[in-house]
């Protein structure tokens, strides 16, 4: 009888150590799968930025040339202008409040994965460009975050756009 | 004491039973662990390198070191298909125009792998030989948009069309575990060659 439970014993103890085991497994498949979906995640976001550098600094600078800042959007009205969306833009900052859900076939069990990406467009100073300039200058901030329920993390890019134009 | 010795050797094997298939189970988890967690590292290098080199030279797109060499740089997209395209552009730097094409190889040119779907891409500069670049690729999709953001129908009939270019690349591990090739790899790339844009 002594036999039978030092055997349960040792079933209970390699139990528990094969619980631990499969614990690392699941822990090592979610880093990888994590891993995964943020390089979807990056290429999102620089899709969207490399989208966003393509088009025209201002409004105002689409068809005219900019001397002044003066003449710019101002801060609080970065964004689609009337008539547009962030679906269709005509110069960078109609990205200010851009969202869109992308279903993307990753493959494996979890086939197809939501992403959310968002962005936000602020104008900075170029000493500071980490801050959000409350007036308008010649340099626009473009910030991307790509999150999904199957990310531990959430991806941010950004990306800073001056204004330039050749004569 | 006969019945009490035939209940230790029935509990032991019982015992022994559940042992086997414990680690027999863990062993099993233990190899798809290993062989997935492998697999997926290498398709994951395998992407980023590739990804490194196609945003290198697709940003190159229409540049010459040698401006005067590619003075319209409108024409500079020769070639623009579903899966190949073929452009002018200055791949080592030295002033000259060299022609560079991508295009996906057949499916028994990576025959000895056993995904029945993956593909050669291959590079190829001026009229050296192709160069393979990766194994383990299924998808090299490549779409063009005009100056409005329109899809433009593939073969491109009119290259000097295209504003952008969006490619989709997808990479799957080379050998399955069981039956399933679980680990896919996918990116999107929506490119505005400075160069293709700048006219």
């Amino acid at each position: 009888m002594t036999q039978i439970f030092l055997g349960i014993g040792a079933i209970l103890l390699l139990g528990i150590a094969t619980i631990s085991m499969n614990r690392g497994f699941e822990a090592n498949d979610e880093v990888m799968r994590s891993s995964k979906h943020a390089v979807i995640a990056t290429s999102i976001a620089a899709s969207v930025i490399e989208d966003a550098t393509g088009r025209a600094f201002d409004e105002v600078s689409i068809d005219s040339l900019i001397v002044d800042p003066s003449g710019l959007t101002s801060p609080g009205a970065l964004g689609p202008e009337s008539g547009e969306t962030a679906h269709t833009p005509d110069d960078f900052d109609d990205y200010d409040g851009f969202t869109r859900y992308d279903t993307v076939d990753v493959g494996g069990a979890l086939n197809k994965v939501v992403f959310l990406t968002s962005a936000v467009v602020t104008y900075v100073q170029p000493t500071t460009p980490e801050l959000t300039s409350s007036s308008r200058t010649l340099f626009k901030k473009i910030s991307v975050t790509v999150t999904s329920p199957t990310m531990k993390e959430t991806v941010r890019q950004e990306l800073v756009f001056t204004y330039f134009r050749f004569q | 004491m006969g019945n009490i010795t035939l209940l230790d050797i029935l509990g032991s094997a019982l015992i022994a039973g559940f042992l086997l298939m414990i680690i027999s189970h863990s062993n099993a988890r233990m190899n798809e662990t290993l062989f997935t967690t492998g697999n997926d590292l290498v398709v994951q290098e395998e992407l980023v390198t590739l990804v490194q080199t196609i945003e290198e030279d697709f940003r190159r797109l229409g540049y010459c070191r040698d401006q005067m060499k590619i003075a319209d740089p409108s024409k500079a997209l020769l070639q623009a298909g579903a899966a190949s395209i073929s452009f002018q552009t200055d791949v080592d730097n030295d002033g000259n125009v060299d022609t560079l094409s991508y295009y996906l190889g057949a499916v028994a040119d990576l025959a000895v792998t056993r995904n029945p779907r993956d593909r050669i891409l291959y590079r190829k500069v001026n009229g050296s030989g192709p160069m393979p670049m990766n194994i383990g690729l299924t998808l090299f999709d490549v779409h063009y948009f005009d100056v409005n953001n329109n899809s433009i129908a593939r073969p491109v009939a009119s290259p000097s069309a295209v504003h952008q270019i969006e490619i989709d690349i997808r990479l799957e591990s080379t050998a399955p575990y069981d039956t399933t090739y679980s680990f896919a790899a996918w990116r999107q790339l929506r490119l505005r060659s400075r160069n293709l844009t700048g006219r």
